[in-house]
């Protein structure tokens, strides 16, 4: 296009750790800090290339559902934080997931500093969890008691109430 | 098979159901073996700041990694920012003090509201851990108690940690007036945080009386004083003295916003408000500002209340024959009637109490019942189901980590 800044970067491409490619336009791909500091990285030496970002941590189906995220944000980046729909979406689109992608997803948002997806997977496992009880926690995070019996008898002594 | 619910009495019908709802939940538990990435200490802080104060007293014992994240002063600032600003689960909750007896007893009740705030769906008492005490607050999830008979005593309490502090006695002011002259029993008081030095403060304002008159509970015109408890340092200090003295009803009058304090004064007692004090908790500056200028020879206000509205402190005027209020906020020193409430519309009389959170302001109707209304739409809405006597103040039930302890 003859109207669009010549130092101005319009799409990126990201490639995933299976090598996929991804063209991504930079609207969508400024919702991760990640991505945004790439581009303006480049932008600042002055390139016109199409620039190749590798994510060497994130896998080509984590990487379709964060730029699905990307995506819808990035429709509603100029409206305000609080919409409806908005939330609504973001509700649909985590509940479909299973805990193996919901893992994964929250890592690949901590890594591309997807600051909102983070807030939202988190958000959305600590209601998961919230019902459990402390043996399956241990369970499902894989964590070892490294409490000897009397230290876990007074902790729970301490927080007694919380425990009924 | 399947359990056919409809042949069942209501009552086993929830019973089953809350049966199969555990079951569902314990099946999960086995159903999901692990996360297969274990996550870094840096996401299980970000997951563990959305779970409830309770959940996170629970998981403590966890694992001893666990228990020093939840332990973190870091961690209890995070969990502030995340859970208890967002989705907390009391945010439908609310406290309310009525007074139940002639001599001033207090009952304190909790209200859980329905999702569009029309309806209570539960109430239950709040046993605050000292009986018959005022409650202002929260600030960070953290009351202020002033307990009003006999000893007068002090109190900072987190419900969701049952924690309470009980404060040392008021200090006297420094090099002050012949010994006759001694603080008056009355309080008024604030609670709030100071951002600057990260610490919570409790303002007591305190007038004076003269032993050498009859009745030693009058008060003596010197100027009311200043003194502020810091949680940190675990003292109180005078902090100066107001221009004049001023009455100040107590409990009705305190509200805390962008770091200050504020009360309504009158030079009369029982009369408009003449001013509004306000103490800043970042720079200790003591502020007599001038309340709007409406005029009361024209139009007397029957009542007066200080509310937050907008983020910006708040009076709401009312005029009971009209059944109306006026809003004004204060913007840069400057107040603004924002807006005009119409009550017009019931045959009632509408007594605000309070402010609770989100621009919605609570009034009692004239048959104890509560109405809550929304500065924002603009509705209207009578909280059904839940009547009692005198309605006194009102608090937002909020959580919190934070400790009063040391």
């Amino acid at each position: 296009m003859a109207s669009s800044s010549s130092s101005s970067l319009s799409r990126v491409v990201v490639k995933s750790s299976d090598n996929n490619l991804f063209v991504v336009n930079k609207k969508v791909a400024s919702q991760s800090q990640l991505l945004k500091q790439c581009i303006d990285n480049m932008e600042e030496k002055g390139t016109n290339d199409v620039i190749l970002i590798p994510l060497s941590n994130v896998t080509s189906n984590i990487l379709t559902l964060v730029l699905e995220y990307c995506e819808k944000h990035a429709d509603f980046a100029d409206d305000d934080n609080n919409n409806q729909e908005l939330k609504q979406w973001d509700h649909e689109f985590l509940k479909k997931f299973d805990y193996a992608t919901l893992n994964s997803l929250t890592m690949a948002a901590d890594y591309m500093v997807t600051k909102s997806l983070l807030n939202l997977c988190c958000q959305f496992i600590a209601d998961s969890i919230k019902d459990l009880t402390v043996q399956q926690i241990r369970q499902i995070f894989d964590i070892k008691n490294d409490f000897t019996p009397q230290e876990e008898a007074d902790i729970k002594n301490e927080n007694a109430w919380a425990f009924r | 098979m399947s359990l056919c619910l409809s042949a069942c009495d209501p009552k086993m019908e929830t019973i089953l159901k809350k049966r199969i709802l555990r079951e569902r939940k314990r099946s999960f538990g086995t159903l999901v073996e692990k996360f297969e990435d274990s996550f870094s200490e840096d996401l299980v802080i970000e997951i563990l700041s959305w779970l409830s104060v309770k959940n996170l007293l629970q998981f403590k014992v966890v694992c001893k990694s666990w228990y020093d994240i939840i332990e973190n002063p870091h961690f209890i600032s995070k969990h502030l920012n995340n859970y208890c600003s967002r989705n907390n689960e009391f945010d439908g909750c609310f406290i309310i003090q009525n007074t139940i007896t002639q001599a001033g007893e207090i009952d304190n009740y909790q209200l859980l509201l329905n999702d569009d705030a029309s309806r209570v769906i539960a109430d239950q008492i709040v046993d605050t851990p000292v009986s018959n005490t005022y409650m202002c607050g929260p600030c960070d999830g953290i009351y202020y108690l002033w307990c009003f008979y006999e000893e007068h005593e002090r109190f900072l309490w987190n419900p969701a940690l049952n924690e309470l502090k009980r404060l040392p006695p008021l200090i006297m002011k420094p090099n002050h007036f012949p010994s006759h002259i001694t603080l008056h029993m009355g309080d008024y008081y604030g609670f709030g945080y100071d951002s600057f030095t990260k610490d919570y403060k409790v303002i007591i304002i305190k007038g004076y009386c003269d032993s050498h008159e009859e009745g030693n509970d009058l008060t003596t015109p010197y100027p009311l004083s200043i003194f502020i408890y810091s949680l940190r340092s675990g003292c109180w200090s005078y902090m100066g003295d107001l221009s004049k003295y001023y009455y100040l009803e107590h409990n009705k009058c305190y509200v805390f916003i962008n770091d200050s304090v504020y009360w309504l004064g009158s030079n009369e007692y029982f009369q408009y408000c003449d001013v509004i004090i306000s103490f800043n908790l970042t720079t200790n500056n003591i502020e007599e500002l001038q309340p709007p200028n409406y005029d009361e020879k024209v139009e007397p206000p029957d009542n007066e209340r200080l509310v937050v509205c907008y983020e910006s402190v708040g009076l709401l005027v009312g005029y009971h024959k009209k059944k109306y209020y006026k809003m004004w906020v204060l913007n840069k020193g400057i107040w603004n009637n924002i807006c005009m409430i119409d009550l017009s519309f019931g045959a009632h009389y509408y007594r605000p109490i309070g402010h609770w959170k989100d621009n919605k302001l609570i009034f009692q109707v004239s048959g104890w019942e509560l109405c809550l209304y929304d500065l924002d739409t603009q509705e209207v809405a009578y909280l059904r189901g839940y009547f009692r006597v005198l309605c006194e103040n009102i608090c937002a039930y909020k959580e919190s980590l934070v400790s009063v302890l040391d």
